[in-house]
């Protein structure tokens, strides 16, 4: 973080000693805690107590608590989040190691997930924790919202907010009023009654007042309590006669009553004293040194002393007395007694020392507030690269969003930063406006032309356009290094171009430069994702034991410097696939409930959960839960379908026809394809192959042979080159394709090389899921690699639930003419209780048809009853 | 873009608003200020709202006027 942690905000504000104490209002909170209440809300108007209140009970509670005054800066989520873990990590060190790791990766993950791994910590701790939230109204962004409201619903009773807010919070407030979880304090609760009016004065300052003082102060005031400490401020030191003689001009008057009360306390005060308190009124936090240079005074430090012991709404805004700040109300009431040009100087004045003294947001906030927009201009562009390193994203969007738009649009640095800064918070049509913008100027700078670049590879790579390649490299050309975060972008989007087209050796040495720099910058979240894709480039390489041992390494954090990642989690979701490539299917059930437990735990099952759905849905076929291995892709496709992202569709409709096609489903498979878009003349990617390599295996079953061979030429070229991995199914597809067309040797051939590819890396299941034609052959190729293949066809016997010995059999068997998918249907009618007649109208064929298939039907499966017919087709799994 | 008219309780120092465009007052007997905002769209007149709210002002009414 290039800004450091400013511990003013993590400071529990000081209550004066003599303040009146609340003891109902502080019983209410703690009831509620007590209650196992899971948040508290103080909601009012400034200047009703309710800091004051909120620290007062802080003092009687038996639980650790952490304090974090919010300000505008905190609707950035990466910088909130750096502060609650801060305030956290007053309570116990391990908070902030948690946090802090994700939010150091490029992109902001998703809100879910820093709430998951904060609950975690949290129920992993066990202690009751309290955290206040003061001056929350000043956050309005919907992320930390939804946030706040995730961890509110999902964490243990132990664990409170309490909210300190001007307006209420866009929380769904009624639904935990409904379900008892909140606690409220609002206006009428907080203002103060006749006895603590009476207590009021009399301690702060020593005055007992007479009941229709009091009546009449609370007339005014209705308890506000600013009003009433203004108030005292004005009586202190009077005799009886001057304070009849305040009350009633108080009375009477009808000003608002701020505005009264703040004229009679600036009357009582010298004329140097007032020139210092409206010279000082436009700063957000002041300190001596500051408040010189506004007054051009050397006695400010003096000054602020002696205005905090006169209780002047001067709050400190930490121990050590060095910055303080006006009360709001105070503040806007100076801020009028100044003339605008004045205004406007100040604000100039203040820009200027923060700039000079390192506080480069501030000096925006004040260029800004001076309607300087040279020098704000000026300011932003210095500032921004660090931002978008540090991932300061909302401030920057906020500081670009009060420049005019006309200038905007007519600066090219600062069309890019709108375009990535909105990119990053995923923001896409407004990235996309401004790469617009940015692209319609002539003027464009190396470093910020390569990140616009980076952005447009990006989005060619998601709508696999030819030209991701040529961007993504131009890209990592004009930046230069300048920016590794966007580089890392960059790379990936070259990585997967790359791999779409086939090039995977390409393809993988940008995703391993990409690896490298995210392991040396620490962007975790990066580390994890490009390893993913990574040991997937290993797999498809045919490099399987090396695909498993990169996701060991990360998973156990020995590829990390021995430090095991939060995110590794997601690991589990190709090492699954491994696992279940080399048939070890009870390590790979285990593996794929850790890979979505994982998803889960970091609420991101959205962006990877398919991988691991599909492999689960496989597992559970083969253990003979076929329903619920559909019912996994019916639920993982509609995901898919919601997430709009049609490749993703596409992978699991193929998954499901794959798994139909071994139940003999065929005329589902071949409906599914008809609207699928696959076709022999389609082009392959890397997206699709998996999708194709369904399609032969379709067309195999159907015994369209010419067809099957051109597809499986096309599927050949495109893996031969570098996918040595996805090889294997090819040629096993091959083999089956010409033992069928009676080239025995050419079959041979074709079994052959994929058992010398899949031998020594131990690729088992591009075999199994061939089908039991592949079993027969086997024999044939012993010879290559003797043991692995005899491991292959030990797996066939016990997947076929045969003995040993029936090999030879079965080949017999496996000579009767397979059920056509029309048999099929009509065996899977029967098997529901549909009678010849029912048929008949179910598939609108005549009875004699209906006869004439089930003839066919009982004739293949050597059956003589239906009775005899279902069972036989349950025991082949045809329905 | 229209007109408005707020009313709040106690008379407001009008230089409180003076960021704010097009915006007139009146100090009525009964200790109310009537702020009349002229061609105000939604996002102004939320703002002018905003600061009566954070000044902690009562508001009494507020009307459309046509």
């Amino acid at each position: 973080m290039a800004n450091p942690i400013l511990t003013t905000k993590l400071f529990i504000p000081t209550s004066r000693p003599n303040l009146v104490f609340r003891p109902l209002l502080i019983q209410k909170i703690t009831e509620g805690l007590a209650q196992g209440g899971k948040l508290t809300l103080v909601s009012a108007p400034a200047g009703y107590g309710k800091t004051t209140l909120i620290t007062q009970w802080l003092k009687t509670l038996d639980r650790k608590y952490a304090w974090l005054s919010m300000d505008i800066g905190d609707n950035n989520p990466q910088r909130f989040f750096t502060y609650l873990a801060a305030a956290l990590q007053t309570i116990d060190n391990r908070f902030g190691q948690v946090v802090g790791n994700l939010l150091r990766s490029p992109q902001l993950p998703d809100p879910d997930t820093i709430a998951v791994l904060l609950i975690n910590q949290i129920i992993e701790e066990g202690k009751p924790i309290v955290l206040v939230l003061d001056d929350y109204h000043l956050i309005t962004n919907e992320y930390l919202n939804r946030t706040l409201e995730f961890i509110i619903e999902n964490s243990p009773d132990i664990f409170h907010i309490v909210f300190v807010t001007r307006h209420d919070p866009v929380l769904p407030l009624g639904r935990w009023r409904g379900r008892n979880q909140l606690t409220e304090l609002r206006i009428d609760d907080l203002r103060f009654t006749n006895q603590e009016v009476e207590a009021f004065f009399a301690q702060t300052i020593k005055i007992s007042l007479k009941d229709f003082h009091i009546y009449s102060l609370m007339n005014r005031t209705e308890g506000w309590i600013a009003g009433l400490q203004l108030a005292a401020l004005s009586l202190r030191g009077r005799e009886e006669q001057g304070i009849n003689e305040f009350i009633e001009k108080f009375s009477g008057s009808h000003r608002y009553v701020i505005d009264f009360l703040f004229e009679e306390v600036l009357r009582l005060q010298n004329a140097e004293i007032k020139d210092f308190l409206c010279n000082t009124a436009v700063l957000s936090r002041m300190c001596a040194t500051l408040c010189d240079e506004l007054t051009g005074r050397n006695d400010s430090k003096n000054i602020l002393i002696s205005l905090e012991q006169t209780n002047l709404f001067l709050i400190p805004l930490d121990e050590n007395r060095q910055w303080y700040r006006y009360h709001h109300l105070f503040a806007d009431f100076l801020r009028t007694e100044l003339e605008k040009d004045q205004e406007t100087s100040l604000h100039k004045k203040a820009s200027q020392w923060f700039e000079v003294n390192g506080y480069k947001a501030e000096a925006i906030e004040h260029s800004l507030a001076a309607g300087d927009v040279d020098n704000a201009v000026r300011q932003i562009k210095e500032q921004t690269n660090s931002s978008l390193i540090n991932g300061e994203l909302y401030t920057l969007i906020g500081w670009l969003d009060s420049l005019p738009e006309n200038l905007v649009q007519n600066d090219s640095e600062l069309c890019s930063y709108k375009a990535c800064a909105y990119f990053l918070v995923a923001e896409i049509d407004k990235s996309l406006y401004y790469i617009n913008s940015f692209r319609q100027l002539k003027k464009v700078d190396r470093l910020n032309d390569g990140r616009v670049r980076a952005l447009e590879g990006w989005f060619a790579n998601i709508r696999e356009d030819k030209r991701t390649i040529e961007l993504a490299k131009e890209a990592i050309d004009l930046m230069a290094d300048k920016d590794l975060g966007f580089k890392v972008f960059a790379l990936v989007a070259l990585a997967q171009g790359q791999r779409n087209k086939g090039n995977l050796d390409e393809s993988t040495e940008a995703f391993r430069e990409a690896l490298e720099i995210s392991i040396n910058e620490g962007y975790s979240l990066s580390v994890c994702t490009v390893s993913m894709d990574l040991v997937y480039n290993y797999y498809l390489k045919g490099n399987l034991q090396e695909a498993i041992q990169l996701c060991l390494d990360i998973l156990h954090g020995k590829a990390t410097g021995n430090k095991p990642l939060p995110e590794a989690g997601i690991l589990n979701i190709p090492l699954s696939l491994f696992y279940y490539e080399t048939n070890q299917l009870k390590l790979a059930e285990e593996t794929v409930h850790k890979a979505i437990d994982a998803c889960r735990r970091m609420a991101m099952s959205k962006i990877f959960g398919g991988d691991a759905e599909r492999t689960l849905a496989r597992i559970r076929y083969l253990q003979g839960y076929p329903e619920e291995a559909f019912t996994i892709l019916q639920g993982g496709l509609e995901g898919a379908k919601a997430s709009g992202l049609p490749i993703a569709v596409l992978r699991f409709e193929a998954t499901q026809a794959d798994l139909m096609l071994r139940l003999g489903k065929v005329h589902r498979v071949e409906q599914w394809i008809k609207k699928s878009g696959l076709s022999l003349e389609g082009e392959i990617t890397s997206l699709k192959e998996q999708p194709y390599i369904v399609y032969v295996r379709f067309l195999l079953a159907q015994k369209f042979w010419t067809e099957a061979h051109a597809l499986l030429v096309k599927l050949e070229e495109f893996s031969r080159r570098q996918r040595k991995g996805r090889l294997i199914s090819i040629l096993v597809s091959k083999a089956i394709l010409n033992n069928a067309l009676g080239d025995a040797d050419e079959a041979k051939k074709n079994l052959g090389e994929a058992v010398s590819i899949a031998a020594p890396q131990n690729f088992r299941r591009s075999f199994l899921e061939e089908g039991e034609q592949v079993w027969y052959m086997l024999p044939l190729v012993q010879d290559s690699a003797p043991q692995f293949v005899a491991g292959l066809i030990e797996d066939f016997h016990l997947e076929l639930k045969l003995a040993p010995e029936a090999s030879k059999s079965q080949v017999v068997s496996g000579l009767i003419e397979p059920l056509s998918a029309r048999e099929i249907e009509v065996l899977s009618l029967i098997s529901q209780g549909l009678s010849n007649a029912d048929i008949t109208r179910e598939l609108y064929i005549s009875l004699g048809t209906v006869k004439w298939h089930i003839n066919h039907i009982f004739a293949k499966l050597g059956v003589k009853n239906r009775t005899q017919a279902i069972n036989k087709a349950k025991e082949l799994e045809l329905i | 873009m229209t007109n408005y008219e707020i009313v709040v309780q106690g008379h407001i120092d009008k230089r409180r608003f003076r960021d704010m465009a097009k915006i007139e007052f009146e100090y009525l007997p009964n200790g109310e200020t009537k702020i009349t905002c002229l061609q105000f769209d939604q996002a102004a007149l939320h703002a002018v709202l905003t600061k009566i709210y954070d000044l902690g002002l009562n508001l009494q009414s507020l009307n459309e006027l046509r």
